[in-house]
């Protein structure tokens, strides 16, 4: 066993919040534009305020920045935009020394094609162990049944190579060319490149794009038994010279599917529960609990060690890619009237614009983020409501430089906003003036502070983050309702997923003597008998009460 | 890490710490030494004594110690520059350091228990401290055993008014001196304790104390609070405000460190108690209470703006009663000074100020309660004295929800 990580418990993500973010969005401390290290340095004040334990960084890496970083062109060093490996280095030091966590990206499906592996594999001779680096054929009709991801932009999986003077497969955009995992060569250069930034401090990486690893015809080329094979590689390397280090599947599947991604606890540690993410705005706009219990009814039981990670919005589209075909076509009459807010198979939209600038139904789905059996995520901004611009390409308009202040450029930097990565949000609803961070960090009632609180309660309990879920069934089913327990502790949530206020009839028999103490204000509720215990709930309220015994 | 000499098997290892040079160690040297004559089997029992390496001159106090029938070993321990430059309230660089070291070396030997003594403490190190830190570890299986040295009703305020009240309610552990710098030991007690991973933490100095209270508080270990008899007191030659700072900020940052601990604590934690009741002796040092009560107007009439940042307005307006309260109606209600602490744990907490300047504001408030317990108490016997105490604990239980709430939802108080 070797370094130790900066966590002390072995599992600590799963009581950790994470906050995703994009060096380039954040802060910009040189004036170039772009943000970069040292201005997310500057800023680890502001998120240890917030309370978020764990911040994982989207791409950062050398790139031309054709797929905003996912196509890497250096495992091994940083975009100069973004500043040096020293900078990193530091951010690391500090991040650690506020007790929070880094999670980075290893993108391991592919590269860019401007990588110097795959400029050396287009030359190499065919067979030629550098040539395998890639996945490679003389035509383009191998792995049919492999559907195509990026339906907007690409007509194959397949593209040409003059060079090579052959096909290369690829299951993103053409010029992220898919590593070959059945070159063992391959596996070995990914480990060295994950003990590179482990031995800098990093505490865990998002596997990005990882069910699409190993090809073999007459498959769909996802969730193959090689593909978990390679993940459980990856593992037992890191457990053999790592500890408490965190691997996060990126795997876009039902949750039966994602389940072999944890392997028997030896595979990943987290994995993304996409489905989830959707039904819960299903949920909220049908008014209607059943699409998120049925979810989670179908969600298997994890290892011990091992955690979903839950969130509402990210820096992709809202993914419409694991729904059915009805339920696609209700999400965009719900969450997408104006088609250019369609992305491949999903909504490129902010979750304050999702939920109309509704705050009430923002701290709504966030209740519930931060109250499912889970770890939960929060992109950038969304503690504030930042919205979004789809007049902007591919997924840019959810990419947006953080709102830090009313003054130009949003307080991002000091640059000449035409030198900026990307336009600040200007209108008036969302523009940096009317939503950023000074002016909620001074108003008490923003959702910012709404956000700190949150976060602050949650991380007093850990049952949130590994307690077990039992729903209740009350007949209004505009009602969702359940228990978490772990130990000695029991909560009790319930929300109400409707624009109107609800009655509900909750059966606690089991639980009679216990006072339900609302966990916000510590205020006890009238105790729990054998009857039926009623509540009523305002519009898109929701209670999180502590139930104590009488013995307490 | 601290450098550590090999400590040879023990059954019984008794640490001492203290500034070096001062004569204080040598003293209290040779007072466990009478003690573990008196109480304890000299031939398993060992004398350790933590000394910073930069102190010339340590290690020949060592040796000429080790002559004696009690042998004597040192463990040296690093003193971070940064600890020299503090003034911290114990006085003691590198007190967390120090104490690691012994705890180590009690470890390392294998000895069924061990009591850490400081020889700087103006109470000296007496055989009786051998004697009550140790037994109810090797005769009645405790864990750890915290002293309680009786005091005459204004002394030793700061943790009558504060902290043992707060300790009390918030870790569930009714002992009356959290932050007392000596203690026993048990073996787990001790791998508790050095499991832990704070020990390096820059501040842990003026905090280690309680930190190690709370710790056994919290970790569920058996605890015993040993009666040590009258304190032979000679005021810290600190200031009060230092003091205070430093007590109270020692408490709110194990309270912010713990919260996620102490929000869902409802069953306290059982303290037995050994030794034999004391009272305090000698005169009765004089209170000058019109002085106090001044200091306290003179506070308000000066802090006021800062305590409406902290505090809500009523309690500010109570304040403002109390301010021109004659002294026959001079009293501050339990629980209003529960929630007063309260309120300034949270706002430590929030960092609604800068903690120092929060943490200096809180002397004049500590004044205001302390006029008010002396005219309360001003005719009171010591039982009498005992019970007003007990209220003002009850005060503190009381207003517990009070704390989590504001913890939980903080509530802005200015516009």
């Amino acid at each position: 066993m070797g370094y130790s990580g900066s966590a002390w418990d072995p599992q600590w993500y799963k009581d950790a919040v994470v906050y995703e973010l994009h060096v380039k969005a954040f802060f910009d401390s040189n004036k170039d534009g772009v943000g970069d290290f040292r201005g997310l340095i500057e800023k680890l004040d502001y998120l240890q305020d917030l309370g978020v334990t764990c911040l994982w960084l989207l791409p950062f890496f050398p790139s031309p920045l054709r797929d905003d970083g996912y196509d890497v062109s250096d495992y091994q060093n940083i975009h100069p935009s973004y500043g040096t490996l020293d900078d990193f280095a530091q951010f690391v030091k500090l991040a650690h020394a506020r007790r929070m966590q880094v999670v980075t990206e290893l993108v391991i499906n592919h590269t860019s094609d401007q990588h110097a592996w795959f400029q050396r594999a287009r030359t190499a001779p065919a067979g030629s162990p550098f040539r395998d680096f890639y996945v490679w054929s003389d035509n383009d009709r191998k792995y049919p049944d492999a559907r195509i991801i990026f339906l907007d932009s690409e007509r194959s999986n397949w593209s040409w190579d003059t060079v090579a003077q052959a096909y290369y497969w690829h299951r993103f955009f053409h010029h992220q060319p898919d590593l070959n995992f059945d070159n063992p060569a391959v596996v070995e250069e990914l480990l060295r490149t994950m003990d590179f930034w482990l031995d800098i401090g990093v505490d865990g990486f998002r596997l990005d794009a990882i069910p699409y690893l190993v090809e073999r015809e007459g498959t769909s080329c996802e969730n193959l038994p090689e593909t978990f094979e390679v993940l459980r590689v990856i593992r037992r390397h890191l457990d053999t010279r790592y500890e408490n280090r965190m691997l996060l599947a990126e795997a876009n599947q039902p949750p039966a599917g994602v389940r072999a991604y944890f392997g028997d606890g030896d595979a990943c540690h987290m994995a993304f529960h996409f489905p989830l993410m959707t039904r819960l705005f299903i949920g909220i706009h049908l008014e209607e609990r059943r699409p998120i219990t049925d979810i989670m009814n179908e969600t298997p039981e994890l290892p011990d060690n091992c955690q979903w990670a839950l969130f509402l919005r990210n820096h992709d589209e809202l993914t419409l890619e694991m729904v059915t075909d009805a339920e696609r076509d209700y999400m965009y009459l719900a969450y997408s009237r104006d088609p250019r807010a369609r992305l491949n198979l999903g909504i490129r939209r902010r979750l304050a614009p999702l939920m109309g600038n509704d705050r009430r139904r923002i701290e709504l789905l966030t209740s519930i983020l931060f109250s499912f059996p889970g770890t939960p995520i929060v992109y950038y901004g969304d503690e504030i409501g930042m919205g979004d611009d789809v007049r902007l390409g591919d997924r840019d308009g959810v990419r947006t430089p953080m709102q830090w202040n009313g003054d130009r450029n949003a307080g991002f930097s000091t640059a000449s906003p035409e030198s900026l990565y990307s336009p600040v949000i200007s209108d008036p609803i969302y523009g940096y003036q009317a939503v950023n961070v000074e002016s909620q960090r001074h108003d008490h009632s923003s959702l910012f502070h709404w956000m700190k609180n949150m976060i602050g309660l949650r991380k007093l309990f850990t049952v949130f983050g590994r307690g077990t879920l039992e729903f209740l069934s009350p007949a209004n089913t505009r009602v969702l309702a359940y228990l978490r327990r772990r130990q000695d502790d029991v909560v009790l949530c319930v929300a109400n997923l409707s624009r109107f206020a609800q009655p509900v009839e909750l059966d606690l028999g089991g639980l009679a003597g216990h006072t339900p103490v609302e966990m916000l204000g510590y205020t006890p509720f009238p105790k729990i008998d054998e009857g039926p215990y009623r509540l009523t709930l305002g519009p898109y309220g929701f209670y999180w009460f502590e139930l104590q015994r009488a013995a307490d | 890490m601290p450098q550590t000499d090999v400590v040879p098997p023990s059954d019984v290892v008794i640490g001492i710490s203290g500034i070096e040079g001062t004569g204080a160690l040598e003293t209290g040297i040779e007072a466990a030494r009478t003690g573990i004559a008196t109480y304890l089997d000299s031939a398993r029992t060992r004398l350790v004594v933590a000394e910073s390496e930069p102190v010339a001159g340590a290690h020949e106090h060592a040796g000429s110690a080790a002559s004696a029938r009690v042998p004597v070993t040192a463990v040296a321990y690093d003193v971070d520059s940064r600890d020299l430059l503090r003034l911290p309230y114990h006085g003691v660089p590198g007190r967390a350091h120090a104490l690691r070291a012994l705890l180590s070396a009690a470890r390392d030997s294998g000895a069924s228990a061990c009591a850490v003594i400081d020889a700087s403490l103006p109470h000296g190190v007496t055989p009786e401290h051998v004697r009550w830190l140790i037994q109810p570890i090797l005769d009645n299986q405790m864990d750890f055993v915290t002293p309680h040295y009786a005091r005459h009703r204004a002394e030793g305020a700061i943790t009558k008014s504060i902290l043992s009240p707060m300790f009390r309610t918030v870790f569930g552990c009714p002992i009356r001196q959290p932050a007392a710098r000596d203690f026993g030991c048990s073996p787990g007690a001790l791998r508790h304790l050095l499991a832990q991973r704070v020990w390096d933490e820059v501040g842990r100095d003026e905090s280690v104390d309680i930190w190690i209270t709370t710790e056994a508080a919290i970790a569920g270990l058996r605890i015993c609070e040993a009666q040590f008899g009258p304190a032979r007191h000679a005021a810290d030659a600190v200031n009060l405000s230092t003091a205070l700072a430093s007590v109270a900020g020692s408490l709110f940052a194990e309270v912010e460190r713990r919260a996620a601990h102490w929000q869902r604590l409802r069953s306290p934690v059982p303290v037995c108690q050994v030794g034999p009741y004391a009272v305090a002796e000698g005169p009765e040092p004089d209170i000058d209470v019109q002085w106090l009560i001044e200091s306290f107007q003179l506070g308000f009439a000066d802090l006021k703006e800062v305590w409406s940042e902290i505090l809500p307005p009523m309690a500010v307006l109570e304040l403002q009663t109390l301010a021109h309260a004659p002294v026959d109606r001079f009293r501050l209600d339990d629980r209003s000074w529960a929630r007063i602490v309260y309120d300034f744990a949270v706002g430590y907490h929030l960092q609604t100020i800068r903690r120092d300047h929060l943490l200096g504001s809180l002397t004049p408030l500590y004044l205001g309660w302390l006029s008010s317990f002396v005219l309360h108490t001003q005719h009171a016997s010591a039982a009498a004295v005992e019970e007003r105490l007990e209220a003002v604990a009850k005060g503190f239980e009381t207003e517990k929800p009070y704390l989590i709430s504001r913890w939980r939802w903080p509530e802005r108080f200015r516009s």
